[in-house]
């Protein structure tokens, strides 16, 4: 009662918001949209905590038996939840903006959307809806979600969706006042960035130990979801730098920012309509017109405006030469972008092929590794290419000064590769384009750091340029993961109790199964000694457990961390006696993807600080590297 | 008063915590141990030609209702397999598929103590055995039920909202 009154008043003060913010007034009742809105989630909250059953929502995601800790989780499990997170999130996140009195329509824009997504809740996915019965227990959590990584992947998303809807505001007020403030545009997008990397980061972790396949990534649509604005951002993080030296793609970066946010809309719709079946389809029920409203609305609008407003964007400069610095990100955003359609094309493929030819095609992991493995490559050699290169003209003496050395070690690095009995053309070129790039990292700090006094004055000096360098080495390193997947080996093990079995220099010994009960569910855990040289290094525990209202037996994985190989193992069957069957994983490298999603999360945390001096120490770096004479600069 | 709320949401923060370590009964064949089985078999184009790459769906029915299905590609002979199957009358089990714009399925079977594996070959195309999709059970809907008009609630906040934009645009035109 309290909570859906807190909904239903909050959206009129939201409207209220807005429409004073268009009239010109700055920021009135920003707070109280908040404060409501922060009401309604911690009611809904306090229902899953206190079992209310009779509300429908918690009755469909909560039981007696689960776990306080996924209760208070529980505004997220679900549709209406979400959306009531997404609304809370995007309050609070006006509510911070409005402490740096941004221009009125920044406001209006927001409140905008708080609206869009409060006009669902109340009108269509009211979280507080009373099912008229009162059962004494509900239906409970799905099992898969019942996991650490979902109780901060979902947030981390959400969040990292939700700040797009800043930078996208703020080039809105730009367009209508004729001033783009991209500091604070870029400053938002790249928060926004950080925060969905490491989401995405959080999800993959959550597929890789609790969907038992035992890979992080496969190209479901909602994988795809939260990847898309992150390659957008990704793009508009690249090609502001071109701006902000060198007075170009004004438009081009507009049109990434509302892209970046279109796509944040587009991915929660596909995320909650449920409208191209996959792993993640836990919604429960379609709204989709309404997003398909509201994606329209923002599409019109934004072409509109850059219509309307297209004479802000006369008079930039144009490329001169494609084997320059600016050239080198004309290239990269070319890529991002040409990932970001395939991407696109192959996750809305499902649902063409069934409006057109009455009847669902899909492409697969296949189609997308396809797409991505050559534009990954073309990325990751340019990660090393782009920062060496100079502003407007190529310089003499380029190759030999920065690339030689580079080339050379790569061209070895491919060799050693080839003969250690690599033979497919994606690990070679990553095992070349790897130490390529940490060649021109390593000469790059050493460099800078001879003209500078110590590596952590140059972070302190020019931490945009050197934060971006970590992010790039934690590029290079999840690229080492990924390619290490390409020699994933999988075995089917059927073991009786007390037998051991030797496998790719691993010795397994099963010992015993046990019936085990937790709090909300009860099943079978296995008990895998994994020995290696003949030492016991870890005890596996796989299981199978079985949950209430939930009609099958759900995994649980159990695996041995190395640096340079993931042993994961999956209980399949205990048959009567007492014989098990195991699915087990070779995972070699696996444990780059994480180190280098951590590394890029670092340098993103490193490019945020400000830096230390007004100087513009990059200038003066890459004078005195020789990349970019002063007049051509200025 | 801050003292006492305070003190009321630990309360009940504090009480479903303690819930929330009681233990439940779980569904009855969860006696002394997992008895699962396998349903496998192939896809047929007109009861001859394996189909690989296609996609079948497992279809679970409890009580009736169509409660679960889990998608699967087959292999490159054109088989699949599904494993951790219940052996139990409770739980019935359908293999279906679309092709070309039509939908095909098998009988409804179930795993019995006796019978660990199952063999669950589809035919689509000539002699396939066509049938509409069955009804999803209210709990896994994707569609809200269709509404008649709007509740107070509703009333209410479409009545506020109206009042809100009136009262921004008075307070402009004051100003």
């Amino acid at each position: 009662m309290i909570g859906e009154l807190a909904l239903i008043f909050a959206m009129p003060v939201a409207i209220y918001s807005f429409a004073a913010s268009l009239f010109g007034a700055k920021n009135r009742s920003v707070h109280f949209v908040t404060i409501l809105v922060a009401l309604a989630s911690v009611m809904l909250t306090f229902a899953f905590v206190t079992d209310r059953f009779d509300i429908d929502y918690v009755y469909q995601y909560s039981n007696v038996g689960l776990p306080l800790v996924y209760k208070l989780a529980g505004i997220w499990a679900g549709l209406e939840g979400s959306l009531l997170f997404w609304a809370l999130l995007l309050a609070i996140c006006a509510s911070i903006v409005s402490k740096a009195k941004p221009p009125a329509i920044v406001n209006a824009v927001l409140q905008a959307i708080v609206i869009f997504f409060l006009v669902m809740i109340v009108f269509q996915a009211d979280p507080f809806t009373l099912s008229g019965a009162h059962p004494a227990d509900g239906h409970g959590l799905n099992p898969l979600l019942q996991n650490f990584y979902m109780l901060i992947h979902p947030p981390a998303i959400y969040l990292g969706y939700v700040i797009f809807a800043v930078p996208f505001a703020y080039v809105v007020a730009g367009l209508v006042s004729g001033e783009m403030d991209f500091t604070k545009i870029r400053n938002w997008t790249i928060v926004a960035w950080l925060l969905l990397t490491f989401g995405n980061l959080l999800g993959a972790m959550w597929a890789y130990v609790e969907l038992g396949w035992g890979g992080f990534w496969a190209w479901d649509p909602v994988e795809n979801a939260g990847i898309l604005p992150w390659f957008t951002a990704c793009a508009f993080l690249h090609s502001v730098i071109i701006h902000e030296s060198r007075k170009m793609l004004k438009l081009w970066n507009v049109v990434l920012v509302i892209l970046s946010f279109w796509l944040t809309i587009f991915g929660t719709f596909i995320t909650r309509s449920g409208i191209i079946q996959s792993v993640h389809s836990f919604s429960d029920m379609t709204i989709g017109l309404y997003f398909i409203v509201f994606l329209s609305i923002v599409t019109i609008f934004s072409v509109a405006m850059l219509i309307w407003k297209r004479d802000l964007f006369k008079g930039q400069k144009v490329l001169k030469n494609i084997f320059s610095r600016e050239g080198a990100f004309y290239i990269n955003n070319f890529l991002f972008v040409l990932a970001l359609v395939g991407i696109l094309c192959g996750t809305l493929l499902p649902l063409f092929a069934e409006w057109f030819m009455g009847h669902k095609a899909e492409v697969g992991a296949p189609f997308f590794n396809r797409i991505m493995a050559p534009v990954g490559i073309a990325l990751l050699f340019l990660t090393g290419i782009g920062p060496q290169m100079s502003w407007v003209k190529i310089r003499a003496g380029l190759f030999r000064k920065e690339f030689l050395l580079p080339l050379a070690l790569a061209a070895a690095a491919a060799c050693v590769a080839y003969l250690y009995g690599i033979r497919l053309w994606f690990p070679l070129c990553v095992a070349a384009g790897a130490i390529f790039v940490l060649a021109t990292i390593a000469a790059e700090f050493i460099r800078s750091a001879r003209i500078e006094k110590s590596f952590y004055e140059l972070f302190r000096m020019a931490p945009k340029r050197f934060g971006g360098l970590i992010v790039h080495l934690g590029i290079v390193l999840l690229f080492i993961g990924i390619a290490g997947s390409a020699y994933k080996t999988e075995y089917t093990l059927k073991m009786v109790k007390g037998e051991k079995n030797a496998i790719e220099g691993y010795e397994f010994i099963y010992n015993s199964a046990d019936w085990k009960d937790k709090i909300d569910a009860e099943g079978v855990a296995t008990d895998v000694t994994l020995l290696k040289d003949r030492r016991a290094i870890a005890t596996l525990n796989p299981a199978l457990y079985m949950y209430k209202n939930q009609p099958r037996p759900f995994g649980q994985i159990d695996l041995h961390v190395g640096l340079l190989k993931d042993v994961y193992l999956a209980l399949e069957n205990v048959a009567d006696d007492g014989s098990a069957e195991f699915e087990l994983t070779m995972n070699p490298l696996i444990s780059f993807v994480w180190l280098g999603g951590i590394v890029m999360l670092l340098g993103t945390v490193v490019a945020i600080f400000p830096a230390k001096t007004k100087e513009d120490i990059e200038v003066v770096l890459d004078e005195r590297l020789g990349r970019a004479p002063k007049e051509e600069i200025a | 008063m801050k003292t006492k709320l305070a003190f009321l949401i630990l309360f009940v923060f504090v009480s479903g915590s303690a819930l929330g370590k009681e233990k439940m009964p779980i569904s009855p064949h969860a006696n002394n141990q997992v008895k699962t089985g396998v349903i496998k078999g192939a896809l047929l184009k007109d009861g001859k030609n394996p189909l690989p790459g296609a996609t079948v769906v497992l279809e679970i029915v409890q009580g009736g209702n169509l409660i679960l299905t889990i998608p699967k590609r087959t292999d490159p002979k054109g088989a699949f397999q599904f494993k951790n199957i219940f052996m139990s009358p409770e739980f019935s089990y359908a293999i279906s598929s679309e092709f070309e714009g039509k939908r095909y399925s098998t009988d409804f079977v179930s795993l019995t103590e006796k019978e660990i594996e199952k063999r669950l070959d589809l035919i689509v195309g000539e002699g396939g055995q066509e049938s509409p999709p069955l009804e999803e059970s209210p709990m896994n809907k994707t569609d809200a039920p269709a509404k008649k008009g709007f509740n107070e609630y509703q009333l209410l906040a479409i009545i506020l909202s109206i009042g809100a934009i009136a009262y921004a645009f008075l307070r402009r035109k004051k100003k």
